[in-house]
């Protein structure tokens, strides 16, 4: 089994964006945001998601991968 | 979010365990005397033999008497935790099952004064004991759901 990879601190340095100024923007906290950029998050809500998306300006996939196990 | 709204009430239960830790350490110690004097009244008409049987009530009451202030002390911690307004965490099922373990252990130890010294009060003991192993196993998996609920919509985003 594979697992899915956040790159959102890619999409935020792209836009120029903070942790801080994003979870504001989202209306998530920063505890919470954290958790989503690394990668210790089990699931992630589809508003979330959508605010992310909106603030940021760019679509699911580019936030979210799935990548293969090397182990496999 | 608040879990449990009465606060006060649990934070009486928790002062009233500790109090009652305290009362049963007592107790304990000063059990040797409190069961010779128990033996030389009158009362002790319906065990021929108690006198004989001193060592194996002591032993009963010594075993059971810790037994008792680890539970309490468990319940204590129980108590705390919903004060403060998170019960689901596995501390607290580790609590329980220690408590189911310690039922356990009094109902076998008053299961063999069933044998040895018998009473209709026994036989309850050794009941409500049992069916509060039952009882405890079942609330410590529980628990162990809710922990295992808790934490993944904790780490829903």
């Amino acid at each position: 089994m594979g697992q899915i990879i956040i790159n959102l601190d890619v999409m935020m340095a792209k836009k120029k964006m903070g942790l801080t100024e994003l979870a504001q923007a989202v209306g998530i906290t920063n505890a919470n945001l954290s958790i989503l950029k690394n990668n210790k998050a089990k699931a992630i809500r589809f508003s979330t998601l959508e605010a992310i998306c909106h603030v940021l300006g760019c679509q699911p996939g580019d936030i979210l991968e799935y990548r293969e196990d090397v182990s496999e | 979010m608040k879990v449990f709204p009465f606060k006060p009430l649990t934070l009486l239960l928790n002062y009233l365990m500790l109090f009652l830790m305290f009362f049963a350490a007592g107790v304990l110690i000063s059990l040797p005397l409190l069961v010779k004097g128990y033996i030389n009244m009158d009362i002790t008409y319906a065990m021929p033999n108690a006198s004989k049987l001193y060592f194996y009530i002591l032993a009963i009451l010594y075993v059971s008497g810790v037994c008792a202030i680890i539970i309490l002390n468990e319940l204590r911690k129980l108590f705390k935790t919903c004060a403060l307004d998170n019960p689901f965490i596995i501390q607290n099922v580790t609590s329980l099952m220690k408590i189911c373990y310690m039922s356990l252990v009094i109902a076998i130890v008053y299961l063999t004064k069933i044998i040895v010294l018998n009473s209709f009060f026994t036989m309850i003991v050794v009941f409500v004991f049992l069916m509060a192993t039952v009882f405890c196993y079942v609330l410590a998996q529980l628990f162990e759901s809710a922990v295992l609920f808790k934490t993944e919509n904790d780490l829903t985003i």
